[in-house]
Parts: structure tokens; sequence; C-alpha cells
């Protein structure tokens, strides 16, 4: 059997409208925003978008760890020769501009440096946290069975482990510069129950200007479109 | 590998699913006030959870029974799973049974003798107490219970209603490399919690939730064993073992020193209980120290089976393309045994805001 190649698992693909011009699928790679305060009506936030971050196994099985490379750059992603330089907007379906590459809004944002940098230091504060062969998991253990279960009583409230330190890391990262100018947010791992690392951007949206409306190429069209985050909150 | 598929999607209505009815019922009671009454009664029993929201925030544990078959109890402190077989109470009242007849008859009989025994009392008392406590923390704790809906792939609007769409490509089992060139992994969507489900996480019918490295339901203890209570349950099982073997050490020492075994029976009734007792804790630890030392856990193992109902009389093999065996039965055994809890992600005494998806 083929060995498989890792890819974005999330991502999927979707058939634009039936009057389009344009046959070729488009590829989603940013997904609905559960986390973000819905609209007045109670609905979904359409302001906001996730682009998840899949979990990766060729380092470790036990331990959650994160693809470090921008979505777009697995080696099994869908990519084409024209869009080497990242997402691409090619058409808006219900008002959300999708492209057909594997490429997510999120390299709008951040380098491929700049995220491998903090996906990595997520990944070791999983690493450490999740460890088992590490004193404090044999001693906890040890307590806890000689202590009939009350260790982790005391373990809760007085130790600081790495996952608290994680989430500190998330804090401090959506309070730098570089999160606060893009208005973009990393959701708490624990949030998402460490199945995937979600970062929160803005809706990519197309905004075409009556010159490119008129224009028959579409993906001419979609790169000169502008993308236009929208800051509501 | 990954197709380019066209994606038609599954239609999942919260309405059909009734998911989406408690939001509205929530939506409608916000304005309502609980009594006080009401309030305690949700605190000490949370059944069918508290569709009541006073503020923007709720406590989790009011939430979870309404998407879960959980059932809380003194303010989210402990959980048992509602609307199942409360074998759960008969396995508590065989543990504390014997304890009880010991400390009633036996107990002052090797006390108060001058030849040492009150170390075997105090050994047997506290492996009974080890027993019990683990056996509450393990059937009433988060197994490790997975949050729902963080894997949407698109939501669809139309009429003010919110349908969740699952694409085709989230109904296809993938599989991804691992180290090992010669294993791969396999990972598929819960189309009930919206989930992709990482390897060894699996939906419990039972429980209605996706549980982190789940070993099996428990219908003893009306719980899943899972990655947040699997090293409980291996002690609970070690507690019951060694308190069975002192409680049958301790009456046997009784009925040594009595010149007619028949003016004992309490003790010769709590060596019988004691030898059967120890039998099935003790296959089931055998079992487990087998199957984790050769990488697996209750389910993976129950899937070679094959139509096999009594896993008990199947000889425990290492499985073939196990991406999960190091090859080493010690090192496989201490990866499962000793594995990390996650914090809980759905901790059941925390508060979540009424729009979060995550409790939908």
């Amino acid at each position: 059997m083929e060995n498989p190649q890792f890819f974005n698992y999330h991502e999927f693909s979707l058939d634009p409208e039936k009057n389009s011009s344009e046959p070729e699928e488009l590829c989603v790679s940013h997904f609905p925003d559960i986390y973000c305060k819905p609209t007045r009506d109670g609905m979904i936030n359409k302001n906001y978008r996730i682009v998840r971050i899949p979990r990766r196994f060729e380092n470790t099985l036990g331990i959650p760890y994160f693809s470090n490379v921008l979505p777009g750059n697995e080696p099994a992603a869908l990519t084409y020769d024209y869009e080497d330089q990242g997402f691409l907007p090619h058409e808006n379906v219900d008002g959300i501009a999708y492209g057909i590459s594997s490429f997510s809004p999120l390299s709008l944002y951040i380098s491929p440096e700049e995220f491998q940098n903090i996906i990595d230091k997520v990944n070791r504060f999983l690493e450490e946290g999740f460890r088992v062969n590490s004193f404090f998991n044999f001693i906890t253990i040890i307590l806890d069975f000689l202590l009939l279960g009350a260790w982790d009583i005391v373990f809760n409230y007085f130790y600081f482990d790495s996952f608290q330190e994680l989430e500190r890391y998330v804090q401090q990262l959506n309070n730098s510069d570089l999160f606060k100018r893009n208005n973009i947010r990393l959701i708490s791992p624990q949030k998402s129950g460490y199945l995937s690392l979600d970062f929160e951007v803005p809706t990519p949206r197309i905004l075409r200007t009556n010159s490119e409306a008129d224009s028959t190429s579409r993906l001419e069209s979609a790169s000169t479109s502008k993308i236009t985050p929208h800051n509501d909150q | 590998m990954y197709t380019k598929s066209r994606s038609l999607c599954n239609d999942l209505n919260y309405k059909t699913q009734g998911n989406f009815t408690g939001r509205e019922e929530s939506l409608t009671m916000n304005n309502s006030k609980i009594s006080l009454w009401k309030r305690i009664y949700l605190w000490i029993i949370t059944f069918e959870g508290g569709n009541e929201y006073e503020e923007d925030t709720t406590k989790n544990y009011h939430s979870i029974p309404l998407r879960t078959n959980y059932m809380f109890f003194l303010g989210g402190r402990f959980r048992t799973v509602k609307r199942s077989r409360h074998y759960s109470i008969i396995v508590f009242a065989i543990m504390v049974v014997p304890g009880v007849l010991f400390s009633v008859f036996e107990c002052s009989n090797l006390w108060h003798t001058h030849h040492g025994y009150k170390a075997l009392v105090f050994f047997f008392y506290y492996f009974w107490a080890m027993c019990i406590f683990f056996f509450i923390k393990v059937s009433t704790n988060d197994a490790g219970v997975l949050p729902r809906n963080i894997h949407i792939g698109k939501i669809m609007e139309n009429n003010n209603k919110e349908t969740i769409i699952i694409p085709d490509e989230y109904t296809n089992t993938i599989r991804l490399p691992v180290a090992n060139k010669n294993h791969s992994i396999e990972l598929k969507y819960c189309s009930t919690c919206h989930i992709w489900r990482p390897p060894r996480a699996s939906h419990c019918s039972i429980c209605q939730a996706c549980i982190d490295v789940h070993d099996h339901h428990c219908i003893w203890i009306n719980n899943c064993v899972g990655n947040r209570n699997y090293r409980y349950f291996i002690i609970f099982l070690v507690g019951a073992i060694l308190s069975s073997i002192f409680i049958i050490i301790n009456c046997s020492i009784h009925v040594a020193r009595i010149r007619r075994a028949s003016n004992a029976p309490v003790a010769i009734l709590l060596i019988v209980y004691g030898c059967l007792t120890i039998i099935y804790p003790g296959i089931l630890l055998g079992y487990h120290i087998a199957l984790t030392g050769t990488g697996q856990t209750t389910r993976e193992f129950l899937h070679t089976l094959h139509g096999i109902k009594n896993p008990m009389l199947s000889r425990v093999t290492r499985a073939r393309d196990n991406a999960f065996d190091s090859g080493s039965f010690f090192h496989n055994m201490i990866f499962l045994m000793a594995q990390r809890q996650a914090p809980s992600f759905l901790p059941s005494r925390g508060t979540h805001s009424r729009d979060d998806w995550r409790f939908r």
C-alpha cells in the first residue's frame, strides 16, 4: 500500500455556484468561527473565520503535536504554480472568499517562520505537559496511590503545570503587536480540546470594482481583488 | 490521499437533532428567575440539565446533560451515566459489605492479640479505602470527554435556523503518516460531535460523547475508562485485589487461632467472599497488563476479534499494523497506564456563555 502523505484533513472542496463561469472547485481552508460572540439574532458571526492547524503524527503519537507549516505547505497540500505567495481569494460564496488551493488566509498575516516559531513553542509546552517519562508524572502516580487519590486534589491547587503555561503563552501571543495589528487571535488549545490549533482571522471577502466584474478571467479578478477585514467587535 | 471530490453535504439540522431546541428554550427563559429550591435541587442533582440562564453564562454541569448522557451531583463534583443499568451501586455494595462485616465481627479479635497482627488489619483497611476511593474517582470523574462542534465544516442559515453541513470529505477515513514508515494512522470524523477524533478517541454510544484515549465503557463503574481515569481504574483494581488478599489473610489467621472453625462463621464467610471477589479484578488486571503491554486498548483489541463475544476467552496477542506498539512490553505498558491526564476540556464546575457552540 502506498505510504500516505500528510495534508490538512480539515479542508474540503466546495462547488462554486451553478451559474458561475468558473468550473474549478474551491478549497475551503477556513471555517465558521464557533468561538466568536454571535450576532444579535444569535446566528454565527461571519466577520471572523477559523483556520485550523491539524495534528501531525510523524513525531509522536501519544502527545498532541500540531503541524508547524503554514496551511498550504504540507506535503500533500493542493497548490498551483501561480499561487506560491499564499492565499489568493478566488470566488465569494455566501459573501466569503475561498481560494482554490490549500493556502489559508492565515498566510496573509503570518510568515512561515513566525508561524513555525509559534507552533514549535506550543508543541514544546504540550510535550512537557503530556510527557509520560517525567519525574513529576511518576511522583504524582506514587503519591496518588499512597494518599488514596488526595494528592491529585492538592497537586491541582499548588502546581502550575505546562498546560497553564501554555494558556499564558496564548494570552501573551494574542496581546502581541503582530496579532493585534492583524486582528487575529489564537484560540486557547484547551478550549478546542487539543484537537486542532485554531487561529481566528478576519473573514476574507472579495470586493470587485466594476472593471473587475467585467473581467472574464477569474484568476485575474482574484489576484486584483481586495480582502476586507471586518472589525465590529 | 486527498481528492478534490464534489462536496455535497450531509445535512444535520439542529431542529431535528434537538440541539437547537435547548438553545431556543434557554433564550425564551432568559429573564425568568430560578427559585431557591430549584437552584438547590439543581445543585444536588442535575439530571436533564438546567435550561435556565439567568445571565449570559451558565454552569457547565447544567448544559452537559442536555447533550450527553451524563448526570451530575453536588454542583458538578460527581457524575454518572443516566439512563443505564446502575450496576455500579451493586459493585459499591460488594466492596462495602466485607469491610463492614470485618469491622463488626473480626477486627477486634486480631487487633487485641499480641502477635503483631495490627499491621495486617491496617493494611486491609488501607487497601479497602483505596478500593472504595478510587472506585468513586473512576466512576464519577471525567473520563476525557472531548468538546463538541470544534470542527464544523460549514453552517447554513435558513429562516433563522443554523444547519451544520458535513462535507463528503469528512465522511472518509483518512490515513496519515507516522514515524514508522511501515505504519500509518487512521482518523475519523465524528458526525455526532462534529470533531476529527484523534487516534484512540472514540464516541461512546452510552455516554453520548467522544472520549479521549477511549479504553472501554465499563458497565460496572457506569462510566467510560479513558485518558483521564485510566490510571485510577488500574489503582482501583489493585486496591480490590489487595483488600481481598488481606481480608483472606486476616480471617484465615482468626480461623487458625480457634479450635473449631464453626465458631467463626463470619471469618469463613469472608474468606469465601474474598476468594470470589479476587477473581474478577485479578483477571481484569492481568488482562489490562497484557493489553497495555502489547500496545492496545480494550477497544482496539475487541476490534481485532471479529465477532468473538467474550474477549476473556481470547488470547491477547500483538496486533498487526499497530503504530502504537513500540516493541517493548514495559514501555507500552507505561505509555498507557501512566499516561498523563489532559486537563478536563469540559470541566463540569466551570462556566460557559450561552452561545458556546461546544455545549450545543
